[in-house]
């Protein structure tokens, strides 16, 4: 007598891969009608999943294009999570090796934005900067503050112009979008709830990623002698929430 | 506990109004892995309606009939830091599986109700009641086919879930009423078989007939049927806390609070008070 396992991977096969089953009740033609029932709620909450997750790539490519992607990676990589949300996570690389999508190689880097904007919107919440205490802090402590990238933050350097095109995707109207060489710079961030995604120029980029890797201000900025005000650059990226610090004596000092 | 009365199943389409409206809720139930991320708006939501309303947190992804593994460990911890933080009125599950193995099919399939599923369930639901601190309740789930070897009752498998691990009992009786047109038994044998004390929570819901056999779609208005089962469920039972649920092709509030009232009406009415 099968075990519990063997029933329930014949049960999978027969649903997803149109295996055999004799282990149930019923005749063929009317078994497969059933099992369609399951098969159709299984894929479809797989599918569903991933046109909550790309929105842009299914604006990018069409209804009908996407839905056959969906369903090419949903028989390909089975999904190893029970929380829906985190299903997905790999369809970039899908993309990147999905042949009716050779010709558009930004599809799959767009995914991987879609995925990061999808980890910041469900990522920690922090206390929001202390910019008072930062300002009130006497000026030859400030050059020692440390930062670090805020939990719903994400940055992304691609050859393509991945915030320009997230941005013109979230209307309906489309306008043309060129793509100018790279690299381009990406940030995604979570304000009010909501993820937004803007492009940072390289040197923005340089003092971000600096001060996300834990350098202290005044090596930060050292490291971006092109950035006309980097004062001004990283008031910017705090307020937006990307950035948190820590004050000297405060919590984890 | 969840008071006995009527709730409605909260879905994202209606989190923004019912916030801002702040209509008559008797208690609501959300799917917990919706809520399994570790900020955002998400959650903030849920925490404002747990200032407002109980809250009930409804899972799916659990796979209650497979066998505990890592994967299984990993989402159990998930449910365990989201009960800290809303203090739900109550946790439930479905008697079902999805997972095999490292695979994940992200649906409540059917058990066979053999002694092995039995011990599967009640290991993995006594894991369940020991993380969380707290009584599970079981749902059974609907189903379309069945296993040739599945000697025991449906009925049976469930009330020795709840006999064995001291677990509380969601009756779906929507999910019944599918399974018994499906299968062809009499629905009132499954409730007559349940005792009465062990059932918590009610579900109802709407299904569809395609090919020939019941869909439990969750799109449709609770049809006369289920609510007769209901009715003659309240009769042995008394009243219980009662949710409507609502899946696909989510209608306007308002009609999901219109059946909400319906059920609440059954609820008063004299013969619920039998048991």
């Amino acid at each position: 007598m099968p075990s519990l396992p063997e029933l329930q991977a014949a049960f999978a096969c027969a649903v997803l891969d149109a295996g055999g089953t004799d282990f149930l009740v019923g005749d063929a033609p009317a078994l497969e009608r059933r099992l369609a029932a399951y098969r159709r709620n299984v894929t479809g909450n797989w599918v569903h999943a991933l046109r909550a997750t790309y929105p842009v790539c299914e604006r990018l490519v069409g209804g009908a294009f996407f839905l056959a992607a969906a369903h090419r990676y949903a028989t390909e990589r089975p999904s190893t999570v029970g929380d829906l949300n985190e299903y997905g996570r790999d369809f970039d690389a899908f993309l990147r090796d999905y042949p009716p999508a050779a010709d558009l190689p930004y599809l799959a880097e767009v995914a991987r934005l879609e995925w990061a904007v999808q980890e910041c919107y469900y990522a920690a919440d922090v206390t929001p900067a202390d910019l008072a205490g930062l300002a009130a802090l006497p000026e030859e402590e400030r050059p020692a503050v440390c930062f670090a990238m805020a939990p719903a933050a994400r940055r992304i350097d691609s050859a393509f112009p991945l915030a320009r095109i997230w941005q013109a995707h979230q209307e309906a109207d489309v306008p043309a979008i060129e793509f100018p060489p790279g690299p381009h710079h990406a940030l995604a961030w979570r304000a009010g709830g909501r993820v937004l995604v803007d492009g940072l120029e390289p040197a923005e980029a340089g003092l971000f990623d600096r001060l996300a890797g834990g350098a202290a201000l005044a090596d930060a900025h050292a490291s971006v002698p092109q950035l006309a005000d980097p004062s001004a650059t990283l008031a910017r990226l705090v307020l937006r929430g990307a950035l948190t610090f820590t004050l000297p004596g405060g919590p984890g000092k | 506990m969840l008071p006995a009365c009527a709730g409605i199943g909260l879905r994202p389409p209606h989190h923004a109004r019912v916030l801002a409206e702040r209509p008559d809720l008797g208690w609501v139930e959300v799917h917990s892995e919706n809520f399994f991320c570790a900020g955002g708006e998400a959650l903030e939501f849920l925490e404002e309606v747990r200032r407002r309303h109980p809250v009930s947190l409804h899972g799916v992804g659990l796979s209650l009939g497979s066998p505990a593994g890592a994967p299984s460990r990993r989402h159990l911890a998930k449910l365990r830091q989201l009960a800290d933080r809303i203090r739900p009125a109550a946790v439930s599950e479905h008697l079902s599986w999805s997972m095999v193995g490292e695979r994940h099919l992200n649906d409540l399939l059917p058990l066979p109700h053999t002694d092995e599923a039995l011990a599967t369930v009640c290991e993995r639901v006594r894991e369940t009641q020991d993380a969380l601190g707290r009584r599970l309740l079981v749902e059974n789930v609907s189903s379309y086919v069945r296993f040739k070897d599945s000697p025991m009752a449906e009925w049976d498998f469930v009330a020795e879930v709840a006999q064995r691990t001291g677990c509380g009992i969601l009756l779906d009786v929507n999910n019944i009423y599918v399974s018994a047109r499906n299968h062809g038994f009499d629905p009132m044998a499954f409730v007559a078989a349940i005792p009465p004390g062990d059932v918590a929570e009610i579900h109802l819901a709407g299904h569809e007939e395609t090919d020939g056999f019941l869909v439990d779609t969750h799109g449709r208005p609770v049809c006369d049927a289920v609510w007769d089962l209901y009715r003659r469920t309240l009769a042995r039972t008394g009243p219980r806390p009662t949710l409507v649920e609502w899946d696909t092709d989510i209608p306007d509030l308002r009609v999901l609070l219109a059946e909400a009232a319906k059920a609440d009406r059954m609820l008063e009415a004299p013969h619920a008070l039998a048991a």
